[in-house]
């Protein structure tokens, strides 16, 4: 039994109004999903589908235009105005401060905002730096500065950022997709080490077919724009798997599955954004 | 080892911006000898009246120092200098910063800026000096008005070129805007303002040298032009050699600075 909190999304509409045009962008479209606490979910779908506004209004950056958002039983505020922040994000591009080290970059998220303010006991940050570099590989590279690392420590710096605070919810967009295919592959390998360990409630956006089947319990296809919910699709692999498990009959047939759910809303979206040049990815 | 980095090996790789590479470093000195040997042979065929080698140059100084005549006027001119650079710095970066975050402020500052940037200090020497007379006060203005805008600039530009993905980091773990401030802005600016400070610098001491020319009673720049109607070319050499090594010392430590702080920017300042 996990203490991680589900995350609901409830009617949730996401419209953008654009003053010039007079017209508005219907970024979301009454979406409504619950996802039990301590699952691993991915969210698939074509490019400019939502996904990424979706997530972002999990975590409460972006307010939804109707419905509702909750992590647990409250509400969803901007993480600025949350008292007890328990989520974190993993963005797309590492975005590390050029002027802070390795160590430094993973305190930080512990240095601001509500958990600054929760004033943790003095050697509590160090440790957790500690503990992340280690369960982010990251050993012997506490003092390097960001350009001083590939694209791939930078990333895994990122992700010991948003695991140092220790939360509940961690939200990912992306994180492996600017990375070249072997390094992304060892990633996923080391994200389901790090996160089965513990009982999170991970979501995780990607394009990547193998990716989402490899990493989830279930999987939330979209469509493309205005982006609904095609389909909840439950993982049937067994949950603890590693890297071979990609050339298993099942994971082929599972993921050609997958794209025939996709591959009309993929050819959809190149098609319009060929066609009315209006293209918000 | 990128294969590009190969093509490029043949050529010079291009440097950063930053100032000579350290590795050519004894050019840069070699090149400063070779001219003092130039300055010393033109002086001798030169006449004494108008030109003073670096030998007798030297002499002068030792001979003002030892004599205590110096020093006053390093004193006063040193003064001058702290004084209207350390105030442009004191409005300079919080009103920078402020134009940066606020587009009101920028409305309200903006006109100013572009007015001081364009009015020549050659220009408003001579009221100055009336206004305040003689004394420190109407260098100090000089100066400030010189450091002022490079330092203002720098500031803004450094602020609103803070990559706003940094920002949305900052979102993302619910730092405030006095936070964000503190853990993004200030430092992601401070290589920028640093630059604008080794700008202003420069122009700091030009305003030292205008200020004293209008009027003046002491100051390095006073001494050179007393000297000048006494036809003492050898201390007016010493007073230009000490205004060329402080524009050298200030650039010379400020990108060092720079440098040290910001070794992650690949497109340093001019």
């Amino acid at each position: 039994m996990t203490n991680a909190p589900s995350v609901e999304v409830d009617g949730v509409w996401k419209i953008y109004q654009s003053t010039s045009r007079r017209t508005s962008l219907v970024a979301l479209q009454d979406i409504n999903v619950k996802i039990p606490g301590g699952r691993f979910v991915s969210i698939i779908g074509p490019s400019g589908c939502g996904k990424s506004t979706l997530l972002y209004l999990m975590h409460g950056l972006v307010l939804p235009t109707r419905g509702s958002v909750r992590v647990g039983a409250n509400a969803v505020q901007h993480p600025r105005d949350t008292a007890d922040l328990t989520r974190a994000m993993v963005f797309q591009d590492a975005m590390l401060l050029p002027w802070k080290t390795v160590s430094g970059n993973i305190a930080y998220g512990m240095e601001v905002g509500p958990r600054a303010r929760k004033a943790l006991p003095q050697g509590e940050i160090e440790k957790r730096v500690e503990q992340c570099v280690q369960l982010a590989g990251l050993s012997g590279f506490e003092r390097y500065f960001p350009h001083e690392l590939s694209g791939g420590m930078r990333q895994r710096v990122n992700l010991a950022r948003a695991l140092a605070p220790d939360p509940d919810v961690l939200l990912m967009d992306e994180p492996f997709s600017a990375l070249d295919a072997q390094t992304r592959e060892l990633m996923q390998e080391e994200l389901l080490r790090i996160c089965g360990a513990e009982s999170r409630t991970v979501i995780f956006i990607t394009h990547d077919l193998e990716e989402a089947l490899f990493l989830s319990e279930a999987i939330l296809v979209m469509s493309s724009r205005p982006g609904r919910l095609l389909e909840k699709f439950e993982n049937p692999l067994p949950r603890s798997r590693d890297l071979s498990i990609k050339a298993s009959d099942d994971f082929v047939k599972l993921k050609r599955h997958l794209w025939s759910l996709l591959e009309a809303e993929v050819r959809r979206t190149v098609a319009k954004t060929e066609g009315d040049g209006y293209d918000k990815s | 080892m990128k294969p590009s980095d190969e093509i490029l090996r043949g050529q010079e790789k291009e440097g950063t911006g930053g100032g000579p590479h350290r590795r050519y470093m004894f050019l840069s000195i070699l090149s400063v000898l070779l001219g003092v040997v130039a300055w010393q042979v033109t002086a001798r065929f030169a006449s004494k009246l108008f030109f003073a080698g670096p030998w007798e140059t030297g002499v002068a100084f030792v001979e003002l120092l030892r004599s205590g005549d110096l020093q006053p006027d390093l004193w006063v001119s040193g003064l001058e200098f702290s004084y209207g650079f350390g105030l442009s710095i004191l409005i300079g970066v919080p009103v920078g910063l402020a134009m940066a975050i606020s587009q009101r402020v920028e409305a309200v500052v903006d006109p100013w800026a572009s007015i001081l940037y364009s009015t020549p200090r050659l220009a408003l020497g001579p009221i100055v000096v009336l206004w305040l007379g003689i004394g420190i006060s109407s260098k100090v203005l000089l100066v400030f008005l010189g450091a002022l805008f490079p330092i203002l600039i720098s500031t803004y530009v450094g602020a609103k070129n803070v990559d706003a993905q940094m920002k949305l980091v900052a979102h993302a773990f619910g730092a405030t805007r006095g936070e964000q401030f503190r853990s993004i802005l200030i430092p992601g600016a401070l290589p920028h303002i640093i630059s604008g400070f080794r700008l202003g610098a420069i122009q700091g001491i030009l305003g030292v040298i205008v200020g004293e020319f209008f009027g003046s009673r002491r100051g390095v720049g006073n001494m050179i032009f007393a000297a000048a109607e006494t036809f003492d070319t050898a201390k007016m050499f010493v007073g230009i050699a000490i205004f060329a090594a402080a524009g050298l010392v200030a650039s010379f430590a400020l990108r060092a600075i720079e440098k040290w702080y910001a070794p992650w920017r690949q497109n340093a300042s001019e």
